[in-house]
């Protein structure tokens, strides 16, 4: 039984190419030609009309212009048909600009909440809530932005968010000790009347959850069920070392390890 | 044997007119075809297509204004629309003069903001742009395909063409001719590019709101256009046709409005689009109605469907074409809208009924009203015609009756809509919000009911049983309005302040430009308001006739008294002086000096005029206005006799009338205000220019449009300097009864003043009866000067005198004895100016608040299942983010961006 063929490892990503010009970037003959033939067509209407500017003579130069105009205008069409265009001309932007255009919409949202707050049309508490929502989903679309510009694969930005979420996991968990631990000391130096090593200072707080993005913002760019941890993944433990910064491209070198270290398991069973 | 007259200019017009159908077929097909099949250089070409459509119609055009300056009148368009006595200003401006040229000048226009469309936004929407030219340019065949087959403008004569033309209509040569035609040909057109994109987005499934950025200068260009369009034409009518009033629900003049309602209806739900991504698919059907509108107001015109003295005259077959067109165009926008609904769901919800994005739901459905309501009464004659083979028409009353109330929840909302927050405004903020304003209203309604009684006019309002004082609900209403954009401006500006720290005068122009699209519209809203103020005065105002005999300056000299010179209308005294008569090339003008004063102050020396034509067209009235900010004092000169120097006089007296021009002014403003670069704002920021600002820079490059014309203009009202002062004799100021009625309507009888209401039930029939000398558009008797109205309200005072008027139900038996008698003499309801038929009223009052029924019950549901979802939404575990790095990235963001 032959088995099923492996998928090849995903080639790097290839950056879009610059949007170019509508067709193509022709020479300068062409607008060089019609700019040479305006002065002789204007100039021989002038000498036929006496060199009378009248009105009429105006529009009749205006007209040639416009002769000139259609010409170069019909020639450039022509071109078109042999000019370059860029092969991404029918997917203008992409996600990425999708993405861009609603993180603007995101802030003006923000920044019209905080504005109708400062302007008495909001209270602090309904301003609050509401911002809640949007910089949650503001910051949604801005992790999307950057895990979209390295040029990630749809299964590479799963894998980096699962690793990134469980990175945040991690770093609560170990916030909530801390804190833990620091509000013991201040109790204990409390009761032994000495300072403790914080000096008083709260405990930061562990990171609350807060209300998810609500129905109003747009629908998120990455696939909305997001695919359970291949088995060949290594589970992350307890004690296995945090990176040192979750960067988004820590995270994905990791994946990719990860991924190079399960396909050439594979291959070896 | 003679030669055939033949015209080179012609000759090459219409082969530039066939290559263009030619051209603008080709590019439509490369258009759609290659966006279709994904095949760019298919797309690319169609751009340069459209550039040089462009080029070739202005070859046509420019040909054509050769013709007219060169006075080439073997082309038939030039002999009907122009003469060799008319000055250059209005040789240009008979381009549009008539039906076949002003086609002409839609397509070039169209062309022109086409090209500057696509040159701004082909890069931006390159996947998208083939379906824009191709709907572009689908119209543009539309158009020509009317001017090669029915009208073409360079059809000669073929025999003896004459030696000169027959001139413009005296009523089109005046420098409003300059500005009027064009400026609303610009807000028609303007809709076509919104329109385009919308198609184009539709076709492509670019559903996202990149089309709605894109198309925003242009739908502002659009709705600035059309304002100014219908004020100028208000402003044309007062000025020239001498019956007082700058609108009188004409026809035409509604064909510029329907379109006004749908894009301001778009104006304003594309900001919820933009905020909360909500109304997606009611933008897009806004567009393609406004667009339809647009196309529908030229089919009226067009046609002949409708009797206006603004339609260019009857023409079947063109009506077919439009029919077509229409159609095809309402049928594909909105089956693609149709097909694409599963794409167009709402990102946002209604979340209460006290929020922003209710009232703009409400502010469109009324637009919407408005418009249908219009479009439907405007309609009806032809309705009626077809259906029950009697043609009813509508007179101004019906209008105002619906309009009215209409107008006033507009102007309401117009105030209450900025004081509410986007999503929901609680009780208490909304109590904040609403305090200062309303006290502002309750304020100025009391001040104003107390001491202005003028205010407490009763006025019909949706029926003519229903009165109420509506000119004092108008103005509590402007003082709403103002209360509420000037809290909006100090609130903003105090927000601004404590943000930057800056003083206010910098914190104030800040706050407008960063947020201009806002603050433009405060000052659009106040615009409003100002407007309503004008309109209010309508319903105080007065009009009287008086007949002088002799002018002051022949008592004096015949040593009699002066004082049977003067008469006095509420409080004024005019002083008929003289009679003087002066004559140019196009005409003879008999000017009648009147001293206008108030009290012991003398405050000008007026000249009303009448102008007898040459070439025999109609005489017109020149008025004599004196404004005041208060009133305007209007006379008109219906009559004279140069013999016996008897002058006819009617007088109007307009309170406010100029708040309309200077509610327009603000409106001007307010949308200059919305339209600032983004260049601009970023230069004076000192931000890099983004894209879009330099995208955004050409919207101001179109204004100067306006600008352009103002040279015209200044030239035109030049020409209209006093001529040659030469004394000829002129008509004789009455003529007996069969005389008057033979000549139809010519209102230059000195017959205004006689027969006038000497009663309420008599002026209230007067008001009820339209003229029927074919020659008025059917003014009532009560207003039309001329000798065959005059007649008529003879026959009402006659049969008025056989009933007892004191007696209880006396006026209501005699009012319906007079209007049947009215009816059977002239064949049915035709001399009514408000058919009495219950289904008149009752179509509409089942519509509009039927509608506003329907409305509320859907907005109910939507708002039940937006606190549902924002619910479940609060409840659902959340997002962290408590990712410190990406809240920082989001401040800085929320900190560059000054929105």
């Amino acid at each position: 039984m032959r088995e099923p063929a492996r998928p090849e490892p995903p080639l790097p990503p290839r950056p879009l190419p610059p949007a170019r010009a509508v067709g193509g970037a022709s020479s300068l003959i062409a607008p060089l030609i019609a700019a040479a033939l305006l002065p002789p067509g204007w100039m021989f209407i002038a000498h036929a009309h006496r060199w009378h500017l009248t009105p009429s003579v105006i529009v009749l130069c205006l007209a040639w212009t416009a002769v000139v105009g259609a010409g170069y205008a019909l020639v450039r069409a022509g071109n078109a048909f042999l000019d370059e265009v860029p092969d991404d001309w029918f997917t203008a932007g992409g996600n990425q600009a999708e993405l861009e255009r609603e993180k603007k919409s995101l802030v003006r949202a923000i920044k019209e909440i905080e504005f109708d707050r400062d302007t008495g049309k909001l209270s602090p508490a309904d301003a609050a809530a509401l911002l809640v929502a949007y910089r949650a989903r503001a910051i949604e679309v801005i992790k999307a932005l950057d895990l979209g510009a390295i040029g990630m694969t749809p299964r590479e930005r799963i894998l980096a968010e699962i690793q990134a979420r469980a990175q945040l996991e991690r770093q609560a968990g170990k916030a909530k000790a801390k804190a833990a631990k620091a509000t013991k000391g201040a109790k204990a130096t409390k009761d032994n009347g000495k300072p403790s090593k914080d000096n008083g200072k709260p405990a930061p707080e562990a990171p609350a959850a807060t209300p998810a993005a609500t129905a109003d913002a747009a629908p998120a760019a990455e696939p909305a069920a997001v695919e359970p941890p291949s088995v060949d993944t290594p589970a992350p433990t307890a004690e296995a070392p945090a990176p040192a910064a979750a960067t988004p491209a820590a995270v994905i070198e990791e994946a990719r390890a990860s991924d190079a270290a399960s396909s050439s398991e594979e291959v070896a069973s | 044997m003679n030669e055939l007259p033949s015209s080179p200019i012609a000759t090459v017009g219409t082969i530039a007119l066939y290559l263009s159908y030619v051209l603008a077929a080709a590019t439509a097909a490369t258009g759609i075809v290659g966006n279709a099949r994904k095949n760019p250089r298919l797309v690319a070409a169609s751009v340069y297509g459209l550039y040089g459509f462009f080029a070739m119609i202005a070859i046509t055009s420019a040909l054509l204004v050769y013709a007219f300056l060169t006075h080439d009148f073997t082309i038939k368009y030039v002999a009907a629309t122009s003469d060799t006595s008319m000055t250059t200003s209005y040789k240009i401006t008979a381009f549009w003069g008539a039906l076949d040229g002003s086609l002409l000048f839609w397509v070039f226009v169209l062309g022109a903001f086409s090209t500057i469309a696509i040159a701004v936004n082909a890069r931006r929407h390159r996947d998208m742009i083939g379906f824009v030219v191709g709907t572009i340019m689908v119209v543009q065949v539309f158009f020509i395909t009317l001017l090669i087959f029915n009208k073409d403008p360079f059809t000669t004569f073929l025999t003896d063409p004459p030696t000169n033309g027959q001139g413009l209509n005296p009523l089109l040569q005046n420098y409003w001719m300059v500005i009027h035609p064009p400026s609303l040909y610009i807000g028609f057109v303007a809709a076509t590019i919104p329109f385009a994109f919308a198609i184009a987005a539709l076709a492509s499934g670019r559903l996202d709101d990149l089309w709605l950025g894109s198309v925003r200068t242009w739908s502002l260009i659009c709705f600035f256009f059309l304002s100014f369009g219908l004020i100028l034409g208000g402003r044309w009518a007062y000025e020239e046709l001498g019956w007082g009033g700058y609108w009188a629900w004409d026809p035409v003049e509604n064909a510029g409005l329907i379109p006004w309602f749908t894009m301001t209806a778009f104006l304003h739900t594309a900001v919820i689009q933009e905020q909360r991504g909500m109304m997606k698919a009611w933008n897009l059907v806004l567009v393609i109605l406004t667009f339809f509108f647009t196309i529908f107001g030229t089919f009226m015109t067009r046609s002949g469907v409708v009797q206006s003295v603004h339609a260019f005259g009857k023409d079947d077959q063109i009506a077919l074409e439009f029919i077509v067109f229409m159609l095809f165009f309402l049928i594909v926008g909105l089956g693609l809208v149709i097909y694409r609904l599963p794409r167009l769901r709402n990102n946002g919800a209604f979340e209460s009924f006290a929020s922003r994005e209710t009232a703009f739901l409400v502010n469109n459905w009324i637009l919407l009203a408005c418009a249908v309501f219009v479009l439907f009464v405007t309609m009806l004659p032809t309705i009626t015609e077809h259906l029950f083979g009697e043609r009813k028409t509508i007179g101004a009353a019906f209008f105002n009756l619906w309009m009215t109330p209409l107008g006033l929840l507009l102007l309401f909302l117009a105030g209450a809509a900025p004081l509410l927050a986007w999503r929901k405004t609680t009780g208490e903020r909304l109590i904040a919000q609403f305090l200062w304003p309303t006290a502002a209203a309750v304020v100025t309604m009391a001040l104003l009911g107390a001491g202005v009684p003028a205010t407490r006019a009763l006025t019909p309002v949706l029926d003519d049983a229903l009165r109420l004082p509506v000119p004092l609900f108008t103005f509590g209403l402007c003082a709403f309005v103002f209360g509420s954009i000037v809290q909006e401006y100090i609130r903003g500006l105090g927000a601004r302040m404590k943000q930057t720290g800056s003083d206010p005068f910098t914190s104030l122009v800040g706050l407008v430009l960063i947020k201009r699209r806002k603050y433009g519209g405060y000052v659009i809203h106040l615009a409003i308001a100002v407007l309503f103020i004008g309109f209010a005065g309508k319903t105080w105002d007065t009009m009287v006739d008086r007949t002088i005999a002799k002018p002051a300056v022949e008592l004096a000299a015949s040593k009699q008294p002066v004082d049977a010179s003067r008469f006095t209308v509420r409080g004024y005294t005019f002083q008929y002086e003289a009679l003087e008569q002066v004559a140019d090339d196009n005409k003879i003008a008999t000017y009648a000096h009147v001293t206008l004063s108030r009290g012991k102050e003398k405050l000008e020396l007026m000249h009303p005029a009448r102008n007898s034509y040459r070439r025999g067209t109609e005489p017109t009235s020149e008025v004599a206005i004196h404004e005041r900010l208060s009133e305007d004092v209007y006379v008109v000169l219906t009559g004279f006799d140069t013999d016996t120097k008897t002058a006819n006089f009617r007088v109007y007296i307009n309170p406010l009338v100029n708040w309309v021009w200077i509610g327009f002014v603000f409106l001007a403003i307010g949308t200059f205000i919305c339209l600032i670069p983004q260049g601009l704002v970023d230069l004076v920021s000192g931000r890099p220019k983004s894209a879009l600002g330099r995208a955004a820079d050409v919207a101001g490059l179109l204004l100067i449009v306006g600008a352009l014309l103002a040279p015209m203009v200044a030239a035109a009202r030049a020409d209209d300097e006093p001529p040659l002062r030469v004394a000829q004799a002129g008509p004789p100021a009455e003529h007996a009864d069969a005389e008057v009625r033979a000549r139809g309507h010519a209102d230059d009888s000195g017959w205004s003043h006689r027969y006038r209401p000497d009663s309420p039930t008599a002026e209230k029939l007067m008001k009820q009866l339209v003229c029927m000398c074919g020659g008025c558009q059917r003014e009532t008797l009560f207003d039309c000067k001329c000798g065959f109205a005059a007649t008529e309200r003879k026959k009402v005072l006659d049969l008025l005198a056989g009933f007892d008027l004191t007696k209880p139900g006396g006026p209501g038996a005699a009012e319906k004895a007079v209007r049947d008698a009215f009816i059977r003499e002239y064949g049915g309801e035709d001399v009514l100016a408000t058919p009495r038929g219950k289904s008149t009223w009752l179509v509409p009052y089942l519509a509009i608040v039927g509608g506003l029924v329907v409305l509320g019950v859907i907005t109910a549901s939507f708002v039940k299942r937006g606190r549902a979802a924002a619910a479940a939404a609060a409840a659902a575990p959340g997002v962290s983010i408590a990712d410190e790095k990406y809240a920082d990235r989001l401040d800085d963001e929320l900190r560059d961006n000054d929105a």
